[in-house]
């Protein structure tokens, strides 16, 4: 038997997985992709389909937001030990950098004010409009109801705006919107 | 700013992927025959990396996000190559390699060599071809050349009438052929001159003082065939880059620490570092003192750049050291061997004593990462107005992976 596969594992269940990663692999790749740093992502998305393989058969619908939540956690698991072994480079880092005034880049504005959100705001404001998902879809990944996740969506958005407006760009995250 | 929307200006600033995409049997295959086949079940840490490693064989181990065009202003180029070599830091690092192994990496190279046939005019030629390199801290490497025969898989000359003189002088031997069976040296009549350095009339090599000085080596090193290929083998003795100990792991990330490190010498050819500032390792003169000037620094760069260490840790600073360099200036996108998109980041260059030319590094605007470099020759020579400029020498730089053997990716005749 293989990683994660137990008896009763049947080769009509092996080609379903195989449906299943070819169906999103390339998917998972870019959410990866846009997580973790470029060295860690072959092995993030090998976690995570090994993880998807032991869980395959007992879950009542894999879906590629189903298998997003499981890299989620695989990312978070891979920080964590490139954090221990002191090789990670953290948006902070990036931030101590100073771009000259003049040129200037809207992109980067944005992913600066992005980073100044929380990291559950930042993810919700990536699945919808940088991994284009479906509200559904990203309340799947997330793990709550569409209707919390509306909710936090648009409070993501006005923080988001605030955060990029130099005026408010000091107010504390979470002030009344 | 610009008067996009928040959402808009929030999704235009989503990095997006380019052509450079993963071959999905390949890594299915990997994927396929770690959790099917395995008959233990290994610790999490195993799979881990044993998946990992398996996968990076199929998956690019860059997983470029590039910039397409239009997706970003292009007054922001400069700036997005700063955020990109920033943001390429936290891939300097490779992976460590056990005992007995490697970093290998696979790269497309373009030579163009000019050679001289009997009484004929200096004939040019464009090779390309392959480079295999292997290298590690522990042990002597070794870098495999495998070039296109003559007028295949892209190799040919560069115009009817430099075929024609190749011809009439009776085919000498074509330095950048290498190993082609039908490319001989010795013996070949058509060689007046079989003991010059790199064979036959041959005058030189582009990118001599960097890529090029691969081909300097073909005089020692072991014909051999690869995947049924001619190819040249180059093992630890033939040169200072695939010595024991060849490595870049003692060089810094930090920017003004290698561009002090380079200006005083004391970065060596194969990656090692001097304790103290030193005459400049390569390109020196009789009488030198401590130092690397311009150009030696740039050979030096373009020497280290031929490791896969050096070209991945490199990538994430390679900008910033580059733009200190007089007359460095951001290009526009152009294309690497592989078809990945990249902004080009320019330094002037002497390709010679008569000859200018550029430095060329492409580097993906929103990763950072090094994509291909390129030696440019200035035609016609040194002229300052409607010049072109066409490649001399070039490296397009495929992924690193880490392999047990040096034989692993090679196969006999």
């Amino acid at each position: 038997m293989g990683i994660g596969a137990r008896s009763g594992d049947s080769e009509e269940s092996r080609r379903d997985f195989e449906v299943f990663f070819r169906a999103h692999f390339y998917r998972l790749t870019q959410y990866v992709g846009l997580r973790a740093p470029r060295a860690q992502v072959d092995d993030v998305v090998a976690a995570t389909f090994i993880v998807a393989w032991k869980k395959f058969r007992s879950v009542e619908n894999p879906s590629l937001p189903w298998l997003f939540r499981i890299a989620s956690f695989e990312v978070r698991s891979a920080d964590r030990a490139a954090r221990r072994s002191g090789r990670v480079v953290t948006v902070a880092t990036m931030e101590n950098v100073p771009i000259p005034d003049r040129d200037h880049f809207d992109g980067a504005a944005v992913l600066a004010a992005l980073s100044r959100l929380s990291p559950a705001d930042q993810e919700l404001l990536r699945l919808i409009h940088w991994d284009e998902l479906t509200r559904r879809e990203a309340a799947e990944v997330v793990g709550v109801t569409v209707n919390a996740l509306n909710v936090r969506y648009h409070r993501a958005l006005s923080k988001l705006e605030q955060q990029m407006s130099p005026i408010t760009t000091a107010s504390p995250e979470g002030a009344p919107q | 700013m610009t008067n996009l929307s928040l959402i808009e200006r929030l999704e235009a600033a989503k990095p997006l992927t380019d052509g450079a995409t993963p071959d999905v049997d390949q890594v299915w295959t990997s994927i396929r025959s770690t959790i099917f086949t395995t008959t233990r079940k290994p610790s999490r840490r195993f799979g881990l990396i044993g998946a990992g490693s398996l996968v990076a064989s199929g998956l690019a181990i860059v997983l470029i996000v590039a910039l397409l065009p239009g997706s970003q202003p292009p007054s922001a180029a400069a700036e997005t190559l700063h955020r990109a070599a920033l943001a390429d830091a936290s891939s300097a690092v490779l992976p460590s390699l056990g005992p007995g192994q490697f970093y290998y990496q696979e790269s497309l190279v373009t030579m163009n060599c000019v050679f001289a046939g009997g009484t004929s005019p200096l004939i040019n030629y464009v090779s390309e071809g392959t480079i295999q390199s292997w290298t590690s801290p522990q042990s002597a490497g070794q870098i495999v050349i495998t070039p296109t025969p003559i007028d295949e898989g892209g190799s040919h000359f560069a115009t009817p009438a430099d075929e024609a003189a190749w011809i009439a002088a009776g085919r000498p031997f074509v330095p950048c052929a290498l190993a082609s069976p039908s490319n001989a040296l010795d013996g070949n009549p058509a060689n007046a001159d079989p003991q010059g350095s790199l064979g036959g009339y041959s005058a030189t090599v582009g990118g001599g003082s960097g890529f090029g000085v691969i081909l300097g080596w073909a005089r020692v090193a072991t014909p051999a065939y690869v995947n049924g290929i001619p190819s040249l083998i180059l093992n630890g003795s033939q040169g200072a880059a695939l010595s024991d100990g060849a490595n870049v792991a003692d060089l810094p990330i930090d920017v003004s620490q290698i561009t002090s490190m380079l200006a005083s010498g004391e970065i060596n050819a194969d990656g090692s570092v001097s304790a103290s500032p030193q005459v400049c390792p390569v390109n020196s003169e009789p009488g030198n003192g401590p130092g690397c000037d311009t150009n030696q620094q740039l050979a030096l760069i373009k020497v280290l750049l031929q490791l896969p260490d050096a070209s991945a840790k490199f990538g994430s600073v390679l900008y910033q050291v580059l733009a200190q360099f007089p007359g460095a200036a951001v290009g526009t996108n152009a294309t690497d061997g592989f078809g990945d998109i990249g902004t080009s980041v320019t330094v002037p260059i002497n390709v010679s004593t008569t000859t200018t030319g550029e430095f060329q590094v492409l580097i993906n605007p929103s990763t950072g990462n090094l994509l291909s470099s390129t030696e440019l020759r200035r035609s016609p020579p040194n002229s300052t107005t409607g010049e072109t400029f066409s490649p001399d020498a070039s490296i397009s730089y495929g992924p690193i992976s880490v392999v047990s053997s040096l034989s692993s990716q090679t196969g006999s005749n």
